[in-house]
């Protein structure tokens, strides 16, 4: 029986590879990765010479569920002759990443162990540019063309991040890039909660270290004019602070006056609502 | 191909004290680090593209990140 590792690179360059995972990379038998970026893939071949990127698996006109099976199929196999075999992924691998849950689970299914370690994701560099705090007021967070398709029950007075416009209406899963019409019904549903002149940010994280993160504030309703890229995500601020619920106070026995927040928390109450 | 250049990138991507000095004065931190005139102007001029052809990473990556 063999283990499959599957681990995240982080968002940044090496900076953001967590010690757990350059210790795995170092004592696997093979190693894959599947990466954004030239320089963190050259800093993972610094720890494993012979490491096999997943990357020319991705093809244009192919669906990217074809190159994803392809991968699963590479890394599984791998497994049959390897006691250790180590899966990188960009990001944290379980966030966003389909070839990592579906390498495990086939994995699995072959009699093999499987582990995913955690790494840092797109949300987490979100948190700490934008200063988002869930433990705040929550965080919802969906998969933009999802959100735009299935009626979601979502709160107003949550923050909001919306991800990967850039794929916002390929339903075949074979395109890179959206089309402002798409955006401008992604946006015509948020303003049946939000004003249209509702300041949303598009965010970035930073992938490169010459870069800054890229946090533009525009109006909700100048959404389809926006240049979306691969990595754009749409956070949207609460439309309003959250009231408590009056009757359900009085069945828990409970008076509004007696209500208390946490000193931090009241500070960023009046944040939102200044 | 640069060692230089790969390495000061390298570095940025590891360190965020040596970001925020370069942030304050990227020309003594590129000087620091020995760069030529020629991979200073690329930096300066935030080219990507180049960068990673100079420190030798050109290659046919697409840099696919979605799900």
């Amino acid at each position: 029986m063999a283990k499959l590792y599957v681990l995240g690179s982080g968002i940044g360059l090496a900076g953001q590879l967590t010690a757990q995972a350059r210790c795995v990379i170092e004592q696997a038998d093979t190693v894959f990765a599947l990466l954004a970026e030239p320089f963190a893939l050259d800093h993972l071949r610094s720890l494993k010479p012979d490491l096999i990127s997943l990357s020319d698996h991705y093809g244009r006109g192919r669906t990217r569920d074809q190159s994803y099976a392809e991968m699963v199929q590479r890394i599984v196999e791998a497994l049959d002759h390897c006691e250790r075999v180590a899966a990188v992924f960009y990001g944290h691998p379980g966030v966003f990443v389909w070839p990592s849950h579906e390498a495990m689970r086939s994995a699995r299914l072959r009699g093999h162990e499987a582990t995913m370690l955690p790494g840092i994701s797109a949300e987490d560099c979100l948190l700490a540019d934008l200063e988002i705090d869930p433990g705040f007021s929550g965080l919802q967070s969906y998969e933009a063309f999802d959100f735009l398709v299935y009626p979601r029950r979502y709160d107003p007075s949550v923050p909001m991040v919306l991800w990967q416009l850039a794929v916002l209406g390929d339903w075949r899963r074979e395109r890179f890039e959206t089309e402002p019409a798409w955006l401008e019904g992604l946006a015509r549903l948020l303003m049946e909660h939000y004003a249209p002149d509702h300041k949303v940010a598009l965010y970035e994280a930073v992938s490169f270290p010459l870069d800054s993160p890229r946090i533009e504030w525009i109006e909700l309703q100048c959404l389809s004019r926006a240049g979306i890229g691969q990595a754009t995500t749409l956070f949207v601020p609460p439309g309003a602070a959250p009231a408590p619920d009056l009757e359900r106070l009085r069945s828990l026995g409970l008076e509004i006056d007696g209500l208390s927040e946490a000193k931090y928390q009241r500070i960023r109450r009046q944040q939102f609502e200044s | 191909m640069s060692e230089k250049l790969k390495t000061l990138v390298h570095k940025l991507g590891q360190d965020p004290t040596l970001v925020d000095r370069f942030k304050k004065d990227p020309e003594a931190v590129m000087e620091a680090h020995d760069l030529s005139d020629e991979h200073k102007d690329l930096i300066r001029n935030k080219d990507k593209e180049g960068i990673k052809k100079a420190a030798g990473l050109d290659d046919a990556h697409m840099n696919f990140i979605i799900f």
